[in-house]
């Protein structure tokens, strides 16, 4: 037993000696970053989103009252703009957007059991007036409730009939009332949350803890994507692809979804020269590692601008489904620094919570 | 993280398992909680903590390890395994050595809990016998060396966590139903057919008493951890093995003769709970139990009179649980290395303070004496 402790001793000795060279961020440098990041990444991002989503109501109101080529083309920009505010801000997992399942309602993806189209037909057909009230949305299935279903409606070959547009239409409406109170519950409640971190409260206890939330979304969502939005359609192999596992493939923006989640990651990781993740990096004294998380992330937005797109073709190219496989890679190794990163910034992403038994 | 002082640096530099300091006045030094554990290298640890929050044990382990197990009157505390492990580590805390340590023989691996009987002579642990995945529990007899007398089934799969009922001759079993390969690591093998139970065994013959499972619609509901108060009321924390989307409920009661009853915490805390509960434990007075959500960052508490949600406690990454000599209160322990005591009277939560020599994780479960 005491041979088996000396390189204990050694490793606990030299932890000690990183541990004075480098002292762990202190909560004040944390709580710099949380407020830059929550007042200039997260609370934008959402007001993106809300302004976007109530442009999507308007365009579909209109689509409905003058059914044509242009008002169906515009509720689809619409749909674009929203999706894009979407998937920028689809990695903040935490605060209003969990509070009653709305990130699932927003979003109701992958949907394995193709819950969806079934539950969209099943509404279709039975044409019931009171299906269209926020008062059925409330308690409606989450495979109806978001952008999905949205995209079914707007993007099928199908023209759309009357109650079909008047189901668009009030779908378009909960994707706005949803957007619209997570962006004032953050303007009301989480960032005052954020704001008195230092002073603990039954919320959050220090400054570290709140960033952990935000450390944590910068850090999980790159398994996440490359899970569900590369691996499962890329499969195993060009010629045994699934084209039709890739996200929002009916609107052929799979790959933007990508870059626009990792730009978004980027940003949460860079956040301005005053506080940031990678400024802290530096501080500590890893400059280096800061770096190549930054080079990381720029590589992968140049490599995925080199895949022709649209995803669900690409996923059956040998040509491009080499390239996608390689960008699979790169996100692993991102994903490993990053995990390193909150290592050396004594950021505890989770224990119970993500191996638990 | 925690500042290391001039005495704990010492004890580092000695490699010292056990704190001489702290042993010489163990009369005074009262031991606080025990718990497994994972430092910022990623090593694993069996810790016991002080009242005042002093390291009074720190044992290395060869991996994680899930449970720790009390015994009911000498100072030795079990540390077992987490599946697919093969040890349980008994060590005496006021000597700091090992009482024995005990090896799952070849075929079978520990799934992370284990209890001393009553009379603290055996040690009963739940195993897979990996030849046909079927649970087993085992009875380790400590006056033998820890000779192994007796082997009999769990009556299920994947058997979690075990407690004995009050009259001393029963065991209850929570068979997770989950079915695993330590060739395939961790991962699920079964979750379409998977059928979790709560077996109540008789401890002297192996014999099957009764057995209770969830609606066959609700058959992904593994019963994984459990906790028994005075009157026999087996309250149980479970986990959702089906869509993330679906709204369960997570928490159950059980008592001998009567169906299985779930129950839900209002919303949104039942939703919040993000369909996995993580330990079970009943207070001093039998009456409150606590059930932990670390994915959900809370922690709930239930009044076994009623069989009624009481109240909630926000905790990030909360786990472990254990009762307080206090009737209504506990400790809660999370993988941020942090401590808590609650109290249901006045639902206050208040941090206790922890002088460690280095940042550690907390794992699953801690134990109280």
């Amino acid at each position: 037993m005491f041979k088996r402790s000396i390189p204990a001793i050694l490793l606990s000795a030299g932890l000690l000696q990183s541990t004075i060279a480098a002292a762990a961020p202190s909560d004040s440098q944390w709580q710099a970053i949380n407020q830059q990041l929550t007042e200039q990444h997260v609370l934008p991002r959402y007001q993106a989103l809300a302004s976007s989503s109530q442009q999507l109501q308007k365009s579909t109101a209109q689509l409905c009252l003058q059914p044509g080529k242009d008002t169906l083309n515009a509720s689809r920009q619409a749909f674009h703009s929203t999706m894009d505010a979407w998937q920028g801000i689809q990695h903040i997992q935490f605060g209003p957007v969990e509070f009653l399942m709305r990130n699932f309602s927003l979003q109701f993806w992958p949907d394995k059991k193709n819950l969806t189209s079934k539950q969209l037909n099943a509404l279709l057909s039975a044409e019931d007036p009171n299906s269209l009230s926020s008062e059925y949305f409330r308690g409606a299935s989450i495979a109806v409730k978001g952008l999905p279903a949205l995209e079914r409606l707007l993007f099928s070959d199908k023209p759309l009939s009357a109650y079909g547009c008047q189901l668009t239409e009030a779908i378009a409406t909960n994707v706005h009332t949803m957007s619209r109170e997570i962006a004032q519950e953050w303007e009301q409640q989480q960032l005052a949350r954020i704001r008195t971190a230092p002073d603990g409260s039954d919320y959050y206890e220090d400054s570290t803890e709140a960033a952990t939330e935000l450390m944590k979304a910068l850090v999980e969502p790159i398994e996440v994507i490359r899970d569900l939005k590369l691996l499962r359609p890329l499969h195993k192999g060009a010629n045994k692809a699934k084209p039709r596992r890739s996200e929002s493939w009916r609107s052929a923006r799979s790959l933007r979804n990508i870059q626009l989640n990792l730009a978004a990651l980027s940003e949460l990781y860079r956040g301005d020269d005053s506080a940031s993740v990678k400024a802290l990096l530096i501080t500590e004294g890893q400059g280096e590692m800061a770096n190549q998380i930054d080079d990381a992330f720029r590589s992968l937005d140049e490599q995925l601008a080199a895949v022709q797109p649209p995803l669900y073709k690409a996923v059956k190219d040998q040509d491009n489904h080499a390239k996608l496989r390689t960008i699979s890679a790169d996100m692993k190794a991102l994903h490993q620094q990053l995990e390193q990163a909150m290592r050396l910034l004594n950021i505890q992403l989770g224990f119970n919570s993500r191996d638990g038994d | 993280m925690t500042g290391i002082n001039r005495r704990q640096f010492s004890l580092l530099l000695a490699g010292a398992l056990v704190s001489p300091a702290l042993l010489a006045k163990t009369g005074t030094t009262k031991p606080l909680f025990a718990s497994a554990a994972t430092d910022d290298q990623g090593k694993h640890h069996l810790l016991l903590i002080s009242e005042q929050g002093d390291v009074i044990l720190d044992q290395p382990l060869p991996t994680r390890a899930h449970h720790v197990e009390w015994h009911p009157h000498k100072p030795w505390l079990a540390a077992v395994a987490r599946r697919p492990g093969t040890y349980i580590e008994v060590m005496d805390y006021q000597t700091g050595q090992r009482v024995h340590r005990v090896n799952a023989p070849q075929g079978r691996h520990f799934y992370g809990h284990a209890i001393f009987s009553r009379d603290g002579r055996y040690l009963i642990a739940c195993e897979n016998r990996v030849s046909d995945g079927t649970g087993r529990i085992t009875l380790r007899d400590s006056q033998q060396g820890f000779k192994q007398v007796a082997d009999f089934p769990s009556y299920g799969i994947g058997p979690h966590e075990l407690a004995q009922m009050p009259d001393g001759d029963t065991l209850v079993v929570a068979n997770g139903g989950i079915l695993t390969h330590p060739d395939q690591g961790r991962e699920k093998l079964n979750l379409d057919t998977m059928r979790p139970s709560l077996a109540y065994i008789d401890l002297h013959t192996g014999e099957l008493l009764e057995q209770v499972e969830p609606a066959a619609e609700l058959h992904q509901l593994s019963i994984r951890h459990l906790d028994v108060n005075s009157a026999g009321t087996v309250a149980i924390a479970l986990q959702y093995q089906g869509p993330r989307h679906h709204d369960m409920p997570l928490v159950a009661v059980h008592r001998r003769g009567n169906a299985l009853k779930l129950l839900r915490a209002p919303e949104p805390i039942n939703q919040a709970m993000k369909l996995y509960c993580g330990s079970a434990r009943f207070d001093r007075s039998g009456r409150y139990f606590a059930i932990s959500s670390p994915r959900g960052d809370l922690v709930t508490f239930w009044d076994s009179q009623v069989d009624r949600f009481v109240s909630h406690a926000k905790t990030r990454d909360g786990c472990g649980l254990a009762a307080t000599p206090n009737a209504g209160e506990f400790l809660i322990s999370s993988g941020l290395g942090r401590l808590y005591r609650y109290e249901i009277g006045t639902q206050t939560k208040k941090r206790i303070a922890l002088h460690l020599s280095q940042p550690v994780a907390w794992d699953n479960h801690m134990s109280t004496l």
